[in-house]
């Protein structure tokens, strides 16, 4: 229920009715140093894949360093293990092409680093998610923003289940990874088994362009990382926000439950759709 | 360490003696023939002694001859002779016929304003002579022990003309005083009088009274007199930041404060967001409020008490008040229905923020915001020993943008009081109480086209007791029954295919009987005990569930459900509530005083956002929920200057509170279901040091307050998420290590007044990032620590001048033009510093801190007001 949020932001423009933002410098005591994990397994044909980083000074404005030299498995519910090997990009781990996630199945992802700590993840459960029913994209004139292409997804949320989704945009086969386009929710009480649509905004598409649009399921507990990452990316330290906290995902030392790695390890299935802009 | 000690004792020592009239100490009288006045007059002068007497059939005239020299206590028995009996007081020096005890009679009544019938609160009646003195309780009322025979009894109140009236009195009688207003632009010469009890004198501490007039007085922002920002102004008191709603006393969050409006506890004291306050200055009479060393009769909230009293109208004669200003336009009236007998008064006020709404927004967006409140009372006396008391608030803040948003939030309460003074030293009075928060937050937007309403109402009747045992007891006694009744949610879905639904109701009852005893003991000393006991019911119809782990309450926890029926007690939770002050005059001037204050709180607003906001809901006690306690201790000395004329005051207190609500991380708390799923228990304490010097009179008064403070707060799981800072104790977020105020007014001529506010304070604890890290591309922040940092420090001064226009001979209208700018040297205060990524596509390793101020400029304002 995104429109939930758009209340406090009408709230927040009787603030900004006096209020005004000032870019700054800050020194910051930034230099703490902690385990970086973001991987994931689909059911598609894309192998399963890990990125291992490790974090870096906030002001530095440079890329994080990468994590070389880990042993990376996924286990599975049956006791199946998958092995990611570190691929010839540095801090990269992908298993072999022929391996994909199975709808149904859990996943856990474990990880020892050089240094021979070991971190697992919580059993992240590969959920079905529903196919996407069409897309459409149009060009809106009234929005105050340039660019303002919509890119609208409809699809019917099955009823029985609630069902967490995550979208990723793709224009001209490129990865929008911007903060802003961020997409998840979840479809709890009033909207469950609803046929949905839902806008997607301010895309940089001209005539040619091809747009797609990947659904993908989610545990509560990602969507919930998603949902987080989203809301801290876009703090903009109004009266509204809630107070900044670290990210907690599904990663654990498996020795010290209180030492947790940053990221997450999704499992999701995965449809998609494209669409020409004309 | 022993040095100080006793460095501490030999003070205290030389301030009683300084306190004592010494009777060894000699001096030297003529010894021609004088008459008794004479001589005692004498003595007055040439030693600091004043005499009192008890006896009325002295005779002052008979000739007497005194020694010549000789100790006080040798010359007094010379003077006085056997028929009389002297006794030490303080630095008076009581003279009353040997043997003889004196009939006791009692006086009472009230004490009000000679033009509008008013009562007054905390008017003080003394005894000019004698020692016996008291102050009018919350109704105006007053009872008075005293021997039999003549008095001169004064009264005073502050911003009045002191009154004296000669009294002969044999039987218990009712006495009503009138006290004329002081006009200080009417009067040259401003009345000075050392009558006005001080703190030094009471055994109140940690209280602080704001007259309406005060209030008024003080520079607003855009020219709006503002109940809530004037009292962040005092000791202790702060806020988070501009426009945040509510204030926080001591470390306590703003739920814990317990604002009542004639007895009716208000929820939400904000308007706008936070910029304004629901109180309308025109009906407000005055504001007290309490942050330490609590009377048992209050409950119900942990931190402290602002008790705002509605005027009562003027039983005389029709009056109005008013005024223009830039955000809203007011208007009071009152007057009496039958002259003496009933009055009223009715006030209205509404603002036009629309139209600022919509010079400001870029878009041309259809926008309606704006707030009003409406204030109405009547009071009717039955008799003099039988009142009637009927107010009313009813408040509403109202947003509508484009066609497709509406909010609206507000407060409403109703009081209907009797007051029965049911012999010369028993008051009753009972009050019947209702009150409710509203909001609704309605979409028209397909297909979600919804209407969200919520709702906490409560009901009360309070039945209390003063009882005016003897001249150093005052019982007060007495109980309360609250039924509350929770809506935290209804979902009106206007599509056919989607059930609306309804968040379940919840339903308590709260009980709370009292009895505090003020008690004098000798001249010095005077105490103030009290218990409270209090239980909470909280009640079905409701489905409780029960989760495997209350570490990780969570939907896929849920191992059982328990249906509880109509009103069937789903949970019961009870304590005792002692509270317990002391104060011990050192001498005319200077008082230590002490307290400890046990109180429960029972229902929490559950709110994660740096501002509470208007959609917040109230959470009660219940199977996942405890009851908030906390326990303060505090410790202070007040001292007066100049003929009381300055006041100053050091406080220290150390409180601890437990069982406060926190939140998970990422708690998303707006329209939740199941609300127990996103929080967490801690606990929190905090200390503090609190000072202020005050000059109440004189044309030029105000205060200088500075509160040196630290609040902290724990929330310790046994997992990450269950824990904040890993468990240890981090700053709160309003937590402000220096907190300075002065407040100043100057009345310049008969026409104009000039006022002040200088603010100072650390700047509130803030989240920076200790790390960097990539998530597909996008730059986050890592944040372990909460507060591990300070925003930059506050500071503002605000300056306000009052015009008053020529008062025309045979024309009642009055008129005054006040003149405000807030924030007058423009410092853009930080209200947050947040972190994002650049918005820039190609360029998403690039991070940027950014401040916000909210009101980050200087605001002028100019407000027309009027009288008739």
């Amino acid at each position: 229920m995104r429109k939930k949020d758009s209340l406090l932001v009408r709230c927040l423009l009787i603030i900004s009715l006096f209020s005004c933002e000032t870019e700054i410098d800050l020194e910051l005591n930034d230099n703490i140093s902690k385990l970086v994990v973001v991987g994931e397994i689909t059911d598609q044909n894309t192998p399963p894949r890990v990125t291992l980083s490790q974090t870096a000074a906030y002001s530095s404005n440079q890329p994080t360093p990468k994590i070389s030299g880990a042993v990376v498995k996924i286990i599975d519910d049956f006791g199946e293990i998958i092995s990611l090997p570190e691929s010839r990009e540095k801090g990269i781990y992908i298993a072999d092409d022929s391996i994909q996630g199975k709808i149904g199945r859990s996943y856990i992802l474990q990880i020892e680093l050089p240094s021979g700590k070991i971190y697992t993840s919580f059993p992240e459960k590969l959920n079905p998610v529903a196919p996407i029913d069409s897309l459409a994209a149009e060009f809106l004139t009234d929005v105050p923003e340039e660019d303002a292409w919509f890119v609208t997804v409809y699809f019917n949320d099955p009823p029985v289940s609630i069902d967490y989704y995550r979208w990723k945009i793709f224009i001209n086969g490129t990865f929008m990874d911007r903060a802003e386009d961020l997409y998840s929710t979840g479809f709890e009480s009033v909207l469950n088994g609803e046929p949905i649509d839902l806008s997607f905004l301010e895309f940089p598409l001209e005539e040619g362009d091809q747009a797609t649009v990947q659904q993908l399921s989610l545990t509560e507990e990602a969507q919930q990382f998603l949902f987080e990452v989203e809301v801290q990316t876009k703090a903009t330290g109004g009266p509204f926000d809630a107070p900044v906290a670290p990210i907690i995902g599904n990663i654990r030392n498996k020795d010290d439950p209180n030492d947790f790695a940053l990221g997450y390890f999704f499992a999701s299935s995965v449809t998609s759709e494209s669409i020409t802009i004309k | 360490m022993r040095y100080i000690l006793s460095y501490i004792c030999l003070t205290v020592l030389w301030h009683t003696t300084l306190g004592q009239v010494q009777l060894n100490q000699t001096l030297s009288l003529p010894e021609n023939n004088m008459s008794l006045e004479e001589v005692l007059a004498k003595i007055e002068e040439s030693l600091t002694v004043e005499f009192s007497f008890v006896a009325n059939d002295i005779d002052y005239t008979k000739k007497i001859n005194p020694l010549s020299y000789a100790t006080l206590e040798e010359h007094l028995k010379q003077i006085l002779g056997n028929n009389f009996e002297f006794k030490v007081k303080g630095q008076k020096i009581l003279i009353r016929k040997k043997g003889e005890s004196s009939n006791q009679i009692v006086i009472s009544g009230y004490i009000r304003d000679a033009e509008t019938g008013e009562e007054l609160i905390g008017a003080t009646i003394m005894n000019a002579r004698g020692n016996e003195g008291t102050v009018t309780n919350v109704y105006g009322f007053y009872s008075l022990k005293l021997p039999t025979g003549n008095h001169t009894l004064n009264c005073a109140y502050i911003g009045y003309k002191n009154l004296s009236v000669e009294i002969n009195t044999s039987t218990d009688s009712t006495i009503n005083f009138n006290l004329s207003s002081q006009d200080f632009l009417l009067n040259e010469v401003v009345i000075e009088a050392d009558l006005h009890t001080s703190k030094v004198e009471e055994v109140e501490m940690s209280t602080n009274t704001l007259t309406a007039k005060k209030i008024e007085e003080l520079p607003a922002f855009l020219g709006e007199a503002d109940v809530i920002r004037s009292i962040t102004l005092l000791p202790g008191v702060t806020t988070i930041g501009e426009g945040s709603p509510g204030f926080n006393v001591r470390g306590g969050d703003v739920d814990q404060n317990l604002v009542l409006l004639d007895e009716a506890p208000v929820y939400s004291s904000a308007h706008l967001l936070g910029f304004f306050s629901v109180f309308n200055a025109d009906v407000i009479k005055d504001v007290k409020l309490y942050k330490g060393g609590i009377p048992s009769k209050y409950g119900g909230r942990i931190s402290s008490v602002l008790d705002v009293r509605q005027k009562e109208g003027d039983m005389k004669a029709f009056h109005g008040k008013g005024g223009i200003g830039l955000v809203s336009s007011r208007l009071a009236l009152e007057g009496p229905i039958v002259k003496d007998k009933s009055s009223f008064i009715i006030a209205g006020r509404r603002t036009y923020a629309d139209i600022l709404y919509r010079a400001v927004t870029p878009s041309d967006e259809e926008a309606a915001v704006y707030f009003y409140d409406l204030n109405a009372k009547v009071n009717y006396k039955i008799n003099d020993k039988n009142r009637l008391f009927l107010s009313g608030y009813l408040g509403n803040d109202v947003a509508a943008f484009d066609d497709d948003v509406r909010f609206r939030w507000g407060n409403g309460t109703g009081t209907l009081r009797w007051t029965n003074v049911l012999s010369s030293n028993l008051f009753f009075n009972t009050s019947f109480i209702y009150s409710r928060y509203t909001y609704e937050l309605g979409i028209e937007d397909e297909p979600e086209d919804f209407l969200w309403k919520s709702q906490i109402s409560n009901y009360h009747i309070k039945p209390e007791f003063t009882w005016y045992l003897n001249e150093n007891n005052t019982l007060e006694f007495g109980g309360r029954a609250t039924l509350f009744q929770f809506k935290p949610g209804e979902v009106d879905v206007n599509d056919v295919e989607t059930e609306s639904f309804i968040i379940p109701n919840e339903k308590a009852l709260e009980l709370g009987i009292y009895a505090g005893n003020e008690q004098k003991i000798g001249e010095k000393m005077i105490l103030r005990y009290g218990l409270r006991y209090s239980r909470y019911h909280f009640l079905g119809p409701l489905d409780v569930y029960t989760y495997a782990s209350d570490e990780l309450r969570d939907e896929d926890n849920i191992i059982d459900t328990t249906s509880y029926k109509n009103n069937e007690i789903i949970s019961t939770f009870d304590g005792f509530e002692p509270r317990f002050s002391a104060a011990y005059q050192l001498n005319a001037k200077s008082t230590i005083k002490t307290s400890y204050q046990r109180m429960y709180q029972y229902q929490q607003l559950v709110s994660n956002t740096t501002n509470a906001t208007p959609f917040d809901v109230w959470k009660s006690a219940g199977p996942h929920v405890k009851p908030l306690i906390s326990d303060q201790i505090a410790l202070g000395y007040v001292r007066n200057f100049m003929k009381n004329k300055l006041e100053a005051s050091i406080e220290f207190y150390y409180k601890v509170m437990d069982n406060l609500i926190d939140y998970k991380n990422g708690a998303n708390l707006l329209l939740t279901e199941n609300i127990e799923t996103e929080l967490l228990t801690g606990n929190g304490r905090a200390y503090g040091a609190e000072f202020m010097l005050e000059k109440k009179r004189g044309k030029l008064n105000g205060w200088f307050s500075y509160t040196l403070s630290r609040v902290e707060r724990q929330v310790k799981g046994n997992t990450p998420q269950s824990s904040i800072n890993n468990g240890k104790y981090y700053l709160s977020d309003y937590d402000k290590t220096h907190d300075l105020s002065l407040v100043l007014s100057y009345v310049a001529s008969k026409r104009w007044q000039l006022n002040m506010n200088f603010l100072y304070a650390t700047g509130r604890p803030a989240t920076y990032p200790d790390a960097r890290y990539e998530f597909e591309g996008v730059i986050l922040p890592n944040y372990s620590s909460r507060n591990n940092e300070r925003l930059p420090d506050y500071h503002r001064l605000d300056f306000s001048a009052t015009l008053k226009n020529r008062i025309r001979p045979n024309r009642s209208w009055r008129s005054s033009w006040t003149f405000s700018i807030y924030n007058v040297y423009a410092r853009k205060n930080v209200f947050s510093i947040f972190f994002r990524p650049d918005d820039d596509r190609s360029n998403t390793l690039n991070t940027k801190a950014k401040q916000l101020s909210i009101l980050g400029t200087v605001f002028p304002a100019v407000t027309y007001n009027f009288e008739f």
